[in-house]
């Protein structure tokens, strides 16, 4: 009876003010036509047969052949490969720069996260640059032609450059804030340097290990370009075998099951991460400063660990490194003389889809981070039903492998009302969706750090939910507004598995481009095409940071 | 402005189970009052500001502002005005883009804006201040803003919440005394939360003394300490000293009290209602009591169990012959020699002093 007064008193509240209930309706509506409706379409599509009546057929088809089936198996070999591996130097990486006192402290943090503004593929590419066929290093070195780049350790190793920035920036926070005295009393206690680490250190870090090596397994699982260069017809994966039984064999149906296949252990592994690990934090900081000198390794030690970072950084590098030169040969591996012709090429052929690639992360950016921000904002501070969906269902999307998404978007958006293939919207939403779950929980976590009385404070004074939003609130969280905005556009720039079924002659994208080069064997050209995209990102970077005086760091622009 | 809180019930859910946050609260705020909510955390103080200032939705009852039906106005169409524990300044904003915030929502004009902003920060204390951030304040400064922000707004109620407890002892005492001076200045109605006794003494017209979300008393400062209606609130506020009895007679509020377990009878004070025969407590603050006899006709022995020396007083512990403890306190002990421990005394005390509530 009371109960129901307080609940009619709280609706006449949400009716009285439009605009959150309008705001909260179209966040709803938006994120069950972008996000579920595509989801339940690749489903509903699996689950019928050429007549539309409901049939299991694409699975078993899916299940009796051989191939599909090692594709699955593959899929999670790799991910879970790429997850030990990926955290496995991300530790090192976070533990040596958190607890020795090394030199060029700076240049490892700084090779720790570049991975992340180049397209997770170009990896890939430069790989087979060093240690294919035609090899700098495999055939030009040594002269040896035949050394496995293809299959499950190369496509491995590439992923393992691409995401392992993920892993570093979520235990340098991990590792930087278990306070020096920690170890400090264990020393005190009579612990050696390894005993220290063994029961303190190791220990503490157990959730953000756990945590990290889910995040990398969903990463790899989605990873879409690598295993399009890398993994060879001997090695199918489930990304790129759904991919091709739609644009190769014209089957939806199967795709759509495949999908389903590369969608239940992303699911199932982002809810254990958010739901289990996520949970699970050791909090150590406290308002006392804590000044201690490190000491937690020996020399020896320092300088074994200093050795493992070095290698790995020299490797990224060497990586990157390749894909400038190649830009600027006749034809990697057989004529060798430095040009500028694969520029002229590519301003010739791609200069359409250079303007595509930046006309969309450009549109897509800004809404993305914005709404963002509007759904961290509702989410921590508004009282609604249907909260706690919201909140699942925008975070969904980060979960949702780009294969999925993509199928599911051309099956979605084929037919009226909903008709959107081949046009710029299409790109759009698919961007702005995909991306927004990291402004979200950018945004949700520093706003869990605001003292919600400063925007009680203004609600008192006057202001309105628009008004406290744009006066108080987004100034309050500009840092993750714009963190948002780097990590959407860099995402957005360097989009392969979502984007290459949205595609049109009339929308096209630097990445696809790469891609498609590489296929038909121009690697200088898809270098150059490379050069070019992350000219366009750092140059974007770098603009953002000029205008905000370096608020921001690179290190902030990613998953809380 | 009045303020009337009407039968107001706040019921939280949550796992499973339900508390009641604040249960039946009435109560009547004149224009111009300074009505403080004191009691202990937990209380339901806050959850009753809370209500008031349109931040929790009431699970029944009404909250009228000026006769005005308010209880489904969201905070900011009230024109009630907040200000918090946390000081909650907008950390972006200069200290006048803080006191202007709200005057410039109302799109008052650049003139006239600037001269309230300024009178305001002038009474509060912040001039020349005007061009700074609020982490480049220290925390009673950042208070005097966040008023300075309120009463620009010139809002119908007031409300603070715990507006000093971030600050140390020495700058409370004298904020206290700010705010209270500021607030009669412009006369307007207040609603102050705390949870401390000597701060709600000091500034108030009215104390609502509350527990687990009942009010328990609702007085003056002064009928709060000296005539608590229960022991709840006499033990609450400041210290006291329980002897349970029995009232033997009632004439007009003098009242006798039997207390068998010390073989004594008691004279004091009673309200007019406590019925002959019926158990009660009589309440003796440790201050009433002294070795001098005077005109005090109450009495009682102890032992000295053990004392403080405090610099201006002396606090006892004595031992009852039932084996209570009882404190005591002299004032000025520098005139008098240091008590003996393991010594009896006999204590007096004046019927005006022994105040008898039901037990």
């Amino acid at each position: 009876m009371l109960k129901a007064e307080e609940t009619k008193n709280r609706l006449k509240n949400l009716l009285k003010d439009p605009l959150l209930l309008f705001t909260i309706l179209v966040i709803f509506a938006s994120i069950a036509i972008f996000i579920l409706f595509p989801l339940f379409k690749v489903f509903a599509v699996s689950l019928t047969d050429r007549a539309g009546n409901f049939s299991m057929d694409a699975y078993q088809s899916a299940l009796q052949n051989r191939y599909m089936r090692q594709g699955f198996f593959n899929s999670l070999l790799v991910a879970g490969l790429t997850a030990l591996f990926g955290m496995l130097v991300g530790y090192l990486f976070a533990y040596t720069v958190n607890r020795t006192d090394i030199p060029l402290k700076g240049f490892f943090r700084t090779v720790a996260v570049l991975p992340i503004v180049f397209p997770p593929f170009i990896g890939a590419l430069s790989f087979i640059m060093l240690f294919g066929f035609n090899g700098l290093i495999t055939a030009g070195i040594f002269g040896y032609r035949n050394f496995p780049v293809y299959g499950l350790w190369g496509l491995m190793i590439v992923q393992v450059v691409s995401f392992f920035p993920v892993a570093f920036i979520t235990l340098d926070g991990v590792i930087g804030t278990i306070s020096p005295t920690l170890e400090d009393a264990a020393f005190n206690l009579g612990a050696n340097r390894f005993q220290a680490f063994r029961k303190v250190i190791l220990p503490m870090s157990i959730p953000g290990i756990a945590s990290t090596m889910l995040v990398l397994f969903i990463e790899s699982l989605a990873d879409f370009g690598n295993p399009l260069i890398l993994a060879g017809s001997k090695f199918p994966v489930l990304s790129v075998q759904a991919y091709l039984q739609i644009t190769g064999m014209y089957d939806t149906r199967g795709g759509a099951a495949l999908a389903i296949w590369l969608l239940l252990p992303s699911i199932i592994v982002f809810i254990l991460q958010k739901y289990w690990v996520g949970k699970k934090k050791y909090i150590t900081v406290t308002g006392k400063p804590t000044t201690s000198v490190l000491k937690s390794v020996n020399k020896p030690v320092k300088w074994i660990l200093f050795a493992g970072c070095m290698f790995f950084a020299v490797f990224i590098l060497t990586i990157y490194a390749t894909i400038f030169w190649g830009a600027f040969v006749k034809a990697w591996g057989m004529n060798n003389t430095l040009t500028l012709e694969n520029f002229k090429y590519v301003f010739d052929v791609g200069l359409g889809a250079i303007l595509d690639t930046l006309t969309i992360a450009l549109t897509s950016t800004p809404i993305s981070a914005l709404l963002g921000m509007v759904i961290a904002f509702l989410l921590v501070r508004k009282v609604f039903p249907g909260r706690k969906l919201l909140e699942f269902s925008s975070l969904l999307s980060f979960a949702v492998p780009g294969t999925v998404i993509g199928i599911g978007y051309i099956l979605a958006f084929n037919n009226p009302p909903f008709l959107l293939t081949g046009t710029l919207a299409i790109l759009v939403f698919n961007f702005v969706f995909r991306y927004m779950p990291v402004g979200i929980q950018s945004g949700v976590a520093l706003l869990n750090q605001v003292d919600p009385a400063i925007e009680e404070a203004a609600y008192t004074l006057g202001a309105d939910n628009r008004q406290v939003f744009s006066r108080v609130t987004l100034p309050l969280i500009v840092p993750a507004f714009f963190s948002a905005l780097v990590f959407a556009f860099v995402r957005a720039m360097t989009a392969i598995s979502a984007a290459i079924f949205l595609v049109s002659a009339r929308w096209n994208l630097v990445t696809v481009q790469i891609l498609s080069q590489s296929d038909s064997g121009r690697l200088s050209e898809a270098c150059a095409f490379s050069v070019i995209l992350i000219a366009m990102i750092l140059m974007f970077i770098f603009l953002l940071k000029l205008f905000l005086k370096n608020r921001i760091s690179l290190s902030q622009n990613q998953v809380v | 402005m009045s303020l009337v809180l009407n039968h107001v019930r706040k019921v939280f859910s949550a796992y499973g189970g339900e508390t009641v946050a604040v249960d039946d609260f009435y109560q009547e705020i004149q224009p111009g009052q300074l009505v403080t909510l004191l009691g202990p955390s937990g209380c339901g103080k806050t959850t009753t500001l809370r209500i008031i200032a349109g931040f929790e939705i009431p699970t029944s009852g009404r909250v009228l502002l000026e006769e005005k039906d308010v209880t489904n106005l969201p905070p900011n169409r009230r024109n009630v005005s907040m200000v918090f524990q946390s000081y909650a300044l907008f950390p972006h904003l200069s200290v006048r883009e803080n006191v202007a915030f709200g005057l410039k929502l109302k799109k008052m004009n650049r003139g006239k804006m600037q001269q309230k902003m300024q009178q305001m920060v002038e009474l509060v204390g912040l001039k020349g201040l005007e061009n700074r951030r609020p982490d480049q304040l220290s925390g009673g400064q950042q208070q005097r803003v966040a008023l300075a922000r309120s009463l620009v707004m010139e809002p119908g109620v007031l409300l603070f919440d715990e507006p000093l407890s971030n600050l140390d002892a020495k700058l409370r005492e004298s904020m206290r005394l700010e705010i209270r001076r500021i607030q009669q200045e412009v006369q307007i109605t207040s609603v102050y939360v705390t949870h401390d006794q000597v701060e709600a003494m000091s500034i108030s017209d009215i104390i609502v003394v509350m527990n687990q979300g009942k009010i328990m008393q609702i007085g003056s400062p002064y009928e709060i300490y000296a005539r608590p209606q229960n022991a709840f609130v006499a033990d609450f506020i400041g210290r006291v000293n329980f002897l349970e009895g029995k009232l033997t007679s009632n004439q007009n509020g003098v009242a006798h009290v039997a207390v068998p377990s010390l073989d004594l009878s008691i004279v004091g004070h009673c309200s007019p209602g406590l019925q002959e025969g019926q158990a009660v407590k009589v309440v003796l603050r440790p201050e009433s009591l002294s070795e001098e006899k005077r005109s005090r006709e109450n009495s009682l022995t102890g032992k000295i169990e053990k004392f403080v020396f405090l610099g201006s007083s002396v606090e006892y512990e004595l031992r009852l012959p039932d084996g209570e403890l009882f404190n005591a306190v002299t004032f000025n002990p520098v005139e008098q020699k240091l008590p003996t421990v393991g010594k009896d005394v006999q204590l007096h005390f004046s019927t005006q002093s022994a105040w008898v509530i039901p037990a």
